[in-house]
């Protein structure tokens, strides 16, 4: 029972985190790109988070500015690199192969990474004060910190607020009709273009948000991010691509299975991921939320 | 009075005699400095300049840099000023072979030094034999790399892992004499696999009581620990060993300290000396830290009585803002070897060495870094002495440093030529 209990704590922990990196999923799903630079977002926002963090904490003001900061960090980030990558790289290639897609964003991502470098060094970047203020409490006999509950309250409102903006919102029933069709939208008068740019810039400012939330848990340090990318993007094969029900029971299926596997056979922590992907992908191509695309002709 | 002014009566004798000794000299300088000499020695330099170990690189480029401009500045090697080519370590040993090959074939260095990953040192090893190229590997801790290649072109200018492993058995039996229970956290690939053997081959030969109560690994900088350190937890070992590095140990650290993790267990890290500096405050007290089997750390031996160590931190800290970790003066004990290799062939040879008399010269050869001196063995293999202690929170500088520090001579802490490893841990007492 000691055991489940841990394991399922664990199991939200990690979810939470890999959740918070889910705008890559709502960029995929109205862009249809596939954005690697996400990972360089997600840093982008935790470097610039911690950095004005520790700057509060330099200044000798409250620490519980620190969890102010962490939030403007981010909303710079996403609102700075958002609308700038979407207008000046990414519009160019939507409608064109996946390979040019890959290519470029991975080229941002490479850009953003020796950016962060050209700014901060390589040294990481350290700020707990926001992850040890709210203390810790012990469950099972295992010392948990009050932050990874933070998290995973982070990961659930996150996810509530951004399936409410796309369904219940007038922005999201414009975005779901420029997904399922651009040219009807443009022909009804929505300005698509626009569209985009607000949805590039959305999935940005998740991005930066994921990451400046994850950072006081972490050493932000070069290259931090590329690990939870690649499991981000194993998280939303299996969910499904496009699809944010789908990256949260992702992502909650990969916390379990990972933290069963440590406590139980930890050999097998890394495999289990992408043999959990490969089961799932066999019996459902498209993810468990996935929907198969028609192809027009 | 005569007896005075007689000397006077022929100064110009006096004058052109010593006029002609100094030509001399000078001709004879002269000649031996451009006998056959290159008008650069060009190095190649390859080491992590991106990527997560890019903590590591920077450390070494820096401490590159600064020699490189010190020796110009005195004159370069023997009168020959040296120019280095900067190689990312970055992008696997795939990448790494082509720009081995790039190095040699297209920049034609004369020598070249680096290699950090184990990967990429194991990967260019054969290249550098097959082109033969001097190759001064300056980190790369696998043992393979000189016991199971018979290497005449590369030489490695530190101990390898196995010291770092055996130092962390002997001193953590030194404060826990009683010890019963060990866990390991470690990063799945060469290098944690083959430190976490080599630890408990030694903990146990040492103890054989000892009981291994779990292992835990993780993928190469996971940056995310909490299930590991759950496990670790409920596992309530005695002692937990650990060789992450660089971002992720710091990542760990943080995570671990957050969670108690240091009251509960004596925890080892064995690269922890490297990140000090970043971790500033939050280095937990008492923690068995090495900065790996490296001789000394900026503060051992005292600078203030070793005058080649008061040099290179002063620099080092002036120019940088930071103190030189591990990385750094692994780099210096590379580029410094190399150095003493060049001028005692040359000395032998009297005139610029070829690289087959280079090579000869380095074999045997023992010089002088700011923290001790290093011995290149036969085998290709240096060894030096290595440091341990716990660490301790200063005040004074606002990081941890090393406490009730240990050094351990080279015969305690590496196997000895032509014994491999494994057979050598059998043997330990």
């Amino acid at each position: 029972m000691a055991l489940l209990t841990i394991v399922i704590l664990d199991g939200f922990v990690f979810a939470a985190v890999l959740f918070l990196s889910v705008g890559l999923t709502l960029i995929f799903g109205v862009l249809r790109i596939l954005n690697i630079s996400h990972g360089g977002i997600y840093a982008l926002g935790a470097y610039l988070g911690t950095y004005l963090a520790l700057k509060v904490l330099d200044l000798g003001l409250s620490p519980y500015l620190t969890y102010v900061m962490l939030l403007v960090g981010a909303v710079i980030i996403g609102v700075i690199t958002g609308p700038l990558l979407e207008r000046l790289f990414l519009r160019r290639v939507y409608g064109q192969a996946e390979a040019i897609q890959l290519l470029l964003t991975f080229s941002i991502l490479l850009i953003l990474d020796d950016l962060i470098k050209l700014i901060w060094g390589t040294a990481p970047l350290m700020v707990s004060t926001p992850s040890t203020l709210l203390g810790h409490v012990s469950f099972a006999g295992i010392t948990y910190t009050w932050y990874h509950f933070l998290l995973i309250g982070i990961s659930i409102v996150f996810g509530g607020a951004l399936v409410w903006l796309v369904r219940g919102t007038r922005f999201g029933k414009i975005v779901v009709s420029v997904i399922n069709d651009r040219e009807i939208s443009i022909a009804v008068g929505i300005n698509v273009n626009r569209i985009y740019t607000l949805a590039f810039t959305l999935g940005a400012l998740c991005a930066a948000l994921g990451g400046a939330a994850v950072a006081p848990t972490i050493a932000v340090a070069p290259g931090f991010a590329v690990e939870v990318g690649v499991q981000s993007f194993a998280v939303i094969a299996i969910g499904g691509m496009g699809s944010l029900e789908g990256a949260a029971l992702g992502a909650l299926l990969v916390g379990l299975v990972r933290a069963l596997a440590i406590h139980t056979f930890p050999e097998l922590e890394l495999v289990v991921i992408y043999v959990l992907m490969l089961i799932v992908l066999m019996v459902k191509p498209e993810g468990l939320f996935g929907e198969v695309e028609l192809r027009r002709i | 009075m005569s007896r005075f002014q007689k000397p006077y009566t022929h100064w110009w004798l006096s004058l052109c005699s010593i006029g002609l000794v100094v030509c001399i000299i000078y001709a004879a300088v002269v000649a031996a400095q451009t006998k056959g000499a290159p008008k650069e020695l060009k190095l190649g330099f390859v080491d992590f300049f991106s990527g997560s170990a890019a903590i590591f690189g920077v450390s070494g480029k820096n401490a590159a840099e600064l020699l490189v401009e010190k020796w110009n500045k005195e004159g370069g090697i023997k009168g020959v000023p040296v120019k280095m080519v900067e190689v990312d370590e970055n992008g696997g040993p795939d990448k790494q072979v082509t720009e081995y090959r790039r190095l040699v074939l297209d920049e034609k260095v004369d020598a070249i030094v680096g290699y950090t990953s184990s990967a990429n040192c194991l990967a260019i090893a054969p290249l550098a034999e097959e082109l033969q190229t001097l190759t001064v590997v300056h980190i790369c801790g696998t043992r393979r790399l000189t016991e199971e290649n018979k290497l005449k072109y590369v030489f490695r200018t530190s101990n390898h892992q196995v010291a770092d492993s055996v130092m962390a058995a002997r001193y953590v039996l030194a404060v826990k004499p009683e010890l019963k229970t060990v866990a390991g956290a470690n990063e799945d690939y060469a290098w944690g696999r083959d430190s976490w053997d080599d630890f408990k081959a030694a903990l146990l030969q040492l103890k054989p009581d000892v009981h291994i109560v779990g292992e835990v690994w993780t993928k190469i900088q996971a940056g995310e620990y909490s299930a590991e350190i759950s496990k670790l937890l409920s596992l309530k070992p005695e002692v937990v060993h650990s060789t992450f590095w660089g971002g992720g140990l710091v990542t760990f650290v943080k995570q671990a300290a957050a969670r108690e993790l240091f009251k509960n267990s004596l925890v080892i890290l064995p690269v922890l000396e490297q990140s000090f500096q970043d971790l500033k405050n939050e280095t937990p007290e008492g923690v068995i830290a090495l900065p790996r089997a490296t001789a000394g750390y900026f503060l051992y031996p005292d600078p203030q009585s070793h005058p080649l160590q008061k040099e290179f931190v002063e620099a080092y800290k002036a120019r940088f803002g930071r103190y030189p970790d591990y990385p750094a003066y692994r780099t210096y004990q590379a580029f410094a070897g190399l150095k003493a290799a060049y001028e005692k062939a040359m000395d032998q040879a009297g005139r610029w060495p070829k690289t087959e008399e280079v090579m000869k010269a380095f074999e045997d050869l023992t010089w002088q870094t700011p923290i001790g001196p290093v011995t290149m063995r036969a085998d290709h293999q240096a060894v030096h002495a290595g440091i341990v202690g716990l660490s301790k929170m200063s005040p004074q500088f606002g990081f941890a440093i090393m406490a009730q520090l240990k050094e351990m001579a080279v015969d305690q802490i590496m196997p000895p030529v032509g014994i491999k490893s494994t057979d050598w841990l059998k043997t330990l007492k």
